[in-house]
C-alpha cells in the first residue's frame, strides 16, 4: 500500500494503539497508546505494578495482547513471536537480569550476534576459510562491544559471576549486538548505586547517538528520570493506563503524577 | 606463529585422519574377539551419548524416548537387511514385496534407518515441543513405552516379541568408529558456531534466546532431528553387531544407561559424553560375567541379572549428589587446555 | 449396553488404583515439586510386603494389608532419604534423574531377589463372589475397592483442607520459603507428605492384589505412568482432581480395551497417551484448578 510506505518515511518508528492485556481477572495494561519518533528517547514511568514491563512484553510479542495494535516502522507486529520482532530491529533488556548460566561473557556476546549468521552449516562442517574469518570477526566485534562497555577484561569470566552493575551492562551490550533500531530498556539502573547509575546513563546516551537508536526507558524510580532530564518526553502509567505524557518540566507540576506515586506509596 | 597456524590448518586433518585410520586398522587386526566387541560397543555408546547430549545436554530437551527412536530406525533398517529367506520362509512377515524380496547393503540401510528415526523423532517432537520440563520428559517416556508396545504387538511386521534374528554381520570397526568420529566432529564444530550457540542458549534460557532472534521451534526441531538421526544409526549398528532385535532391546533401561553416560561425563560436554560412554561400557562388560554367574574354586556363583543396572542407579545418584557437574562439567577436553593447566601447575 | 456397563464396572478397580496412586503423585509434586518416578516401586514394595505377610508368614488379611501399607511407607522414606533429600533444591532435571534412578534401581533389585514371575495374591473369603443384578455381575471386591477409595479419599480431602498439617502443606505448595519464615517446619511436612503419598501407594497395592490376584516385581512400571497422567488430567497438584482423573482414565482404558479388536489388545497403552496428548493440547492445566498448588 502506498499509504503504508508513506508512513514508513515520515511517521513514528513505533506506534502503539489501544493495547489491552489481562491476566485472569487482572487488567495489567489498559487501552495503552504510545507514539515514538525516530531518534526519540522516551521515558516510561509508573509505580510498581503499573504494567510497564508488560507493555514491553506486548511489544516484543512475548505476551499476546487481548486487543490493540503495535506498529513498528509501518509494519504491524502485533502478537508476532519475539524472534521475528527482534529480527525486525527491536531489542530489549530485562528487568530481572538474565545471564546464560555457566557461560562466559564473551560467549554470551557471540551468542547474541546470532542474527548475523555470516556463514552456513556447510561452512561450519567443512571449516571453510569463510567460517574462520567470520568467527574471528565475531570475536573481535564482541570484544569491541565489551570494550565499549568497559568490561573487556572480564570477557573470560562467567556472566553470572560478575557484579550486578556489570551484569546490567552485559545485558545492554547483548541487546546492542542485535543491531536494533529500537531499544527497550527495562529499569537498567535498578539495583545500582548512584555512581553506577550516572555511568550507565552516560552510556545510554552515548549508544543512542552512536547507533542512532530510538529508546524507551522504563523506570519506576521517578527521580532517575526527572533529575537527569535525559528523556525527550515521558509517559506516566498507573494501573495499566497512561495517565499523562509530557516533558520533564511539565510533569513536575502535574498533580496526577504525584498522586499516582503517592497513592501507590500509601496503598 | 602465523606459519604454524597455516601449517595446522592445512595439514591437521589429513594427518589426524591418517593417524586415526592407522590406529583403527591396528586395533581391528590385533584385538581379540572379546576386546574388539567391547571396543565396538564403546563406539556405539559414544554415538548414542554424543547425540543424546545434543538434546538433553544442550537444548535442555530432556528426552528419555530415544530408545523408541532406536526401535523405529532399527526395525526400518532391519526389514531391509534381513536375508530374504528369513523374512519369507522362516518367520513369514506380511510385508509388501519390495521390502520382502530385497536385501540391501549397510550404507543405504543406515541412511534409511537414520532418516526414519529422524522423522519419527520430529513427529514426536512437534507436539512435545510445546511442553516444558517434566511434561516433556513424560511424553518422551510414554513414547518409548508406546514404541516397545507397538513393536511387540504388530507381529506381522516385526515378528512381535519373538524378535528378529539372522542379521548379516555388517557392523565393524570402520562403520562404528567412522560414524562415532563423525558425530563427535559435527557436535564439536556446531558448538563453536551460531547453531550450537543457539541450541545452548535455548537450553539455558528459552525466553532470552527468543529475544536474541532465535526461532525456538526451528532450533528445537534441528536439535531433535540431528540427535535422533544418529541415535537411530547407533541402534542399527547395535542390531548388526548383536545380530538380533527384540522390542525390549531398546527399552527405558537402555536409555537409562545412556543418560548415565552423559551425566557422568558432564551434561553439555561432548568429550564428557565420550568419557561417560567409555566408563559405562567398561563397567557393563566387567560386570557381565558376574551377572551371568561364574565359578570360583568349583563353587557356582549364581547369576545376578540386573546387577549392572542396579549399580548404575546407585552410581548415578551418588554422582548427582557428590559431583553434579560430572567429570568434564560443560567444558571440552583440549590439548591447549591441558597444556595451560600443566604450565599453570608447573608455575606454582 | 449391558456389556458397556459391565466393562465400566470392571474399570472401576483399575480406576481406583490409579486414583490412589495419582493422589500420592500429585501431593509430592504439588507440595515439594518432585515428580517421583519411584512412586511405582513404592507401590510395588507395598504389594510385596503384603504378599509376604499373607503367603509366607500366613498372617490374616487385615494385618497383611496394614503391613503392606507400612512396607510402602518404609520404601517411600528410603527414597526420600537417598534420592530426594541430598539433591533437594537442585533443578527439576536432577530430581527427575535421581527418582528415575531410584525407580530402576529398586525394581531391578526386586527382580534380582524375587524374579519377575507373577506371585499369587489370594483375597480373603469375604471378598470372593459377586452379586448378579439383571445381567450385570457386581463383584464384591469391586464394592470393597470403591468403599476404600471413598473413605480414604474423604480422609485425604479432610486432611488437606481442614487440618493444620494440610494448611501447612498448602502454604508450602505456594512458596516454601515463605512457609518456612511463617514458622512452618518444612522438613516435617516433607516427611509427612512422603508418608501419606507412600501410604496411598500401599492402599493402591492392596487394591491391586485384591483386584487381580497376583503381583510381580515390575508391576510398578505401567501404573505409575498412568497415574501420573491421571494427575495431569486432574490438574497437577490437585488431590481431588487426581482421584477423578484416575477414575476417568482407569474406566476409559478398560472400555478402550473392551472395544479394541482382539489382535490389537496389546496396544492398550496407547490409550492413556492419546488422552494425555489431547489434554495437554486442549487444556494443559487439567480439569480442575490446583488446590494444593
Ligand atoms: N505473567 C503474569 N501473570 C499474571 N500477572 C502478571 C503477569 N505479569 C505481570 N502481571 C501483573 O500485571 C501487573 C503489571 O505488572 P508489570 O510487571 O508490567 O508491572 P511493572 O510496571 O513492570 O512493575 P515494576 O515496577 O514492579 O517492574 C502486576 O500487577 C503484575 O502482578
Ligand atoms: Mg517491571
Amino acid at each position: 500500500m502506498p499509504g503504508d510506505n508513506n508512513q514508513r518515511e515520515t511517521g513514528p518508528i513505533l506506534k502503539i494503539e489501544g493495547l489491552n492485556k489481562s491476566f485472569g481477572g487482572l487488567q495489567a495494561v489498559l487501552d495503552f497508546s504510545l507514539s515514538l519518533e525516530t531518534g526519540e528517547l522516551k521515558g516510561l514511568i509508573g509505580p510498581n505494578g503499573a504494567g510497564k514491563t508488560t507493555v514491553f512484553h506486548l511489544i516484543t510479542g512475548f505476551h499476546k495482547p487481548n486487543s490493540g495494535r503495535v506498529v513498528f516502522k509501518g509494519i504491524n507486529i502485533t502478537a508476532q513471536s519475539p524472534n521475528r520482532v527482534t529480527k525486525l530491529g527491536i531489542a530489549r533488556t530485562f528487568q530481572k537480569i538474565r545471564m546464560l548460566e555457566n557461560i562466559k561473557v564473551i560467549d554470551a556476546m557471540k551468542t547474541a550476534f546470532y542474527l548475523q549468521k555470516p556463514y552456513n552449516v556447510l561452512d561450519v562442517l567443512f571449516q571453510t576459510p569463510k567460517y574462520g574469518r567470520e568467527e574471528r570477526q565475531l570475536e573481535e566485534k564482541a570484544l569491541e562491544f565489551l570494550t565499549f562497555f568497559g568490561i573487556a577484561h572480564l570477557a573470560n569470566d562467567l556472566g553470572s559471576d560478575l557484579p550486578y552493575g556489570l551484569q546490567r551492562r552485559v545485558g545492554i551490550a547483548r541487546a546492542l549486538a542485535l543491531s536494533p533500531e529500537l531499544l527497550l530498556l527495562d529499569e537498567p539502573t535498578s539495583g545500582l548505586n548512584t555512581v553506577e547509575t550516572d555511568e550507565l546513563v552516560e552510556i545510554i546516551l552515548e549508544i543512542k547517538d552512536k547507533f542512532g537508536l530510538s529508546i524507551i526507558l522504563v523506570e519506576h524510580d521517578m527521580r532517575v528520570i526527572m533529575d537527569k532530564g535525559i528523556c525527550d518526553s515521558i509517559v506516566v502509567m498507573h494501573q495499566g493506563a497512561v495517565i499523562t505524557e509530557g516533558t520533564c518540566e511539565e510533569l513536575q507540576e502535574d498533580e496526577r503524577v504525584i498522586e499516582a506515586y503517592l497513592g501507590a506509596g500509601v496503598a | 606463529m602465523r606459519v604454524r597456524e597455516g601449517f595446522t590448518a592445512v595439514a591437521r586433518y589429513p594427518i589426524g585422519i591418517g593417524l586415526v585410520v592407522l590406529v583403527l586398522f591396528l586395533l581391528d587386526r590385533s584385538l581379540p574377539g572379546f576386546w574388539l566387541t567391547l571396543f565396538l560397543l564403546f563406539g556405539i555408546n559414544t554415538i548414542l551419548a554424543v547425540s543424546l547430549n545434543i538434546t538433553n545436554g544442550w537444548a535442555n530437551l530432556f528426552s528419555i524416548g530415544h530408545g523408541g527412536i532406536m526401535l523405529a530406525g532399527g526395525y526400518a533398517a532391519a526389514l531391509f537387511t534381513l536375508p530374504v529367506f528369513f523374512k519369507v520362509d522362516i518367520i513369514g512377515l506380511h510385508l509388501p514385496g519390495w521390502i520382502l524380496n530385497v536385501q540391501i547393503p549397510f550404507l543405504p540401510a543406515l541412511l534409511l534407518g537414520g532418516v526414519v528415526g529422524s522423522i519419527v523423532g520430529i513427529l514426536l517432537a512437534l507436539p512435545a515441543l510445546r511442553l516444558r520440563g517434566i511434561y516433556f520428559i513424560l511424553v518422551t517416556l510414554g513414547f518409548n513405552l508406546i514404541m516397545v508396545s507397538i513393536a511387540e504387538n504388530l507381529p506381522n511386521y516385526t515378528n512381535g516379541a519373538m524378535g528378529l534374528r539372522q542379521f548379516p554381520l555388517y557392523t565393524n570397526v570402520w562403520w562404528v568408529w567412522g560414524i562415532a568420529f563423525l558425530v563427535i566432529y559435527i557436535a564439536l564444530r556446531l558448538r563453536k558456531s551460531y547453531i550450537g550457540r543457539a541450541f545452548i542458549a535455548i537450553g539455558r534460557d528459552q525466553e532470552l534466546a527468543e529475544h536474541m532472534g532465535i526461532n525456538l521451534l526451528k532450533y528445537k526441531i534441528y536439535a531433535f532431528g540431528l540427535s535422533t538421526f544418529f541415535t537411530a544409526i547407533g541402534g542399527i549398528l547395535w542390531v548388526h553387531l548383536i545380530l538380533n532385535l527384540f522390542p525390549n532391546a531398546f527399552s527405558l533401561a537402555l536409555v537409562f544407561h545412556v543418560v548415565t553416560m552423559i551425566v557422568i561425563g558432564g551434561m553439555g560436554s561432548v568429550s564428557g559424553a565420550v568419557i561417560g560412554a567409555a566408563i559405562i561400557t567398561g563397567f557393563t562388560e566387567v560386570l557381565a560375567p558376574i551377572e551371568e554367574g561364574f565359578q570360583v574354586f568349583g563353587v557356582q556363583v549364581p547369576h545376578l541379572f540386573g546387577l549392572t543396572t542396579l549399580l548404575l542407579a546407585v552410581v548415578l545418584i551418588l554422582i548427582l549428589i557428590l559431583r553434579p557437574q560430572g567429570i568434564m562439567g560443560e567444558g571440552e577436553f583440549s590439548l591447549q587446555g591441558l597444556r595451560k593447566r600443566l604450565s599453570r601447575s608447573k608455575a606454582e | 449396553m449391558t456389556y458397556f456397563i459391565q466393562q465400566m464396572l470392571n474399570g472401576v478397580c483399575w480406576g481406583s488404583i490409579l486414583a490412589m496412586l495419582g493422589a500420592g503423585y500429585t501431593m509430592t509434586f504439588g507440595i515439594i515439586g518432585l515428580v517421583n518416578f519411584a512412586h511405582g516401586e513404592i507401590f510395588m514394595a507395598g504389594a510385596f510386603a503384603a504378599y509376604f505377610a499373607l503367603h509366607v508368614a500366613g498372617l490374616p488379611f487385615g494385618v497383611a494389608a496394614v503391613l503392606g501399607i507400612l512396607g510402602a511407607i518404609a520404601i517411600g522414606l528410603l527414597v526420600e532419604r537417598i534420592a530426594f533429600r541430598p539433591v533437594r533444591g537442585s533443578g527439576m532435571i536432577t530430581l527427575f534423574i535421581t527418582s528415575f534412578a531410584a525407580s530402576i534401581g529398586i525394581r531391578t533389585l526386586f527382580v534380582m531377589l524375587f524374579t519377575d514371575r507373577a506371585k499369587p495374591f489370594s483375597m480373603p473369603a469375604f471378598l470372593k463372589g459377586a452379586y448378579l443384578i439383571g445381567d450385570l455381575f457386581i463383584f464384591k471386591k469391586t464394592i470393597a475397592v470403591v468403599i476404600v477409595l471413598v473413605v480414604v479419599g474423604a480422609l485425604l480431602m479432610y486432611l488437606v483442607k481442614k487440618t493444620k498439617t494440610g494448611i501447612a502443606m498448602r502454604a508450602m505448595s505456594y512458596d516454601s520459603e515463605t512457609a518456612q519464615s511463617m514458622g512452618i517446619n518444612t522438613e516435617k511436612i516433607i516427611i509427612i507428605t512422603f508418608i501419606i503419598a507412600s501410604a496411598l501407594a500401599g492402599v493402591a497395592a492392596i487394591m491391586w492384589g485384591v483386584s487381580y490376584g497376583r503381583i510381580r516385581s515390575s508391576m510398578g512400571m505401567m501404573p505409575v505412568v498412568d497415574a501420573f497422567i491421571a494427575s495431569v488430567i486432574g490438574g497437577l497438584g490437585n488431590v481431588f482432581g487426581a482421584i477423578v482423573g484416575g477414575l476417568i482414565l482407569g474406566i476409559g482404558e478398560t472400555l478402550f480395551v473392551a472395544y479394541l479388536p482382539p489382535e490389537l489388545i496389546g496396544l492398550r497403552t496407547l490409550f492413556v497417551w492419546i488422552v494425555l496428548f489431547i489434554i495437554i493440547i486442549v487444556k494443559p492445566s487439567g480439569l480442575f484448578r490446583a488446590n494444593v498448588k
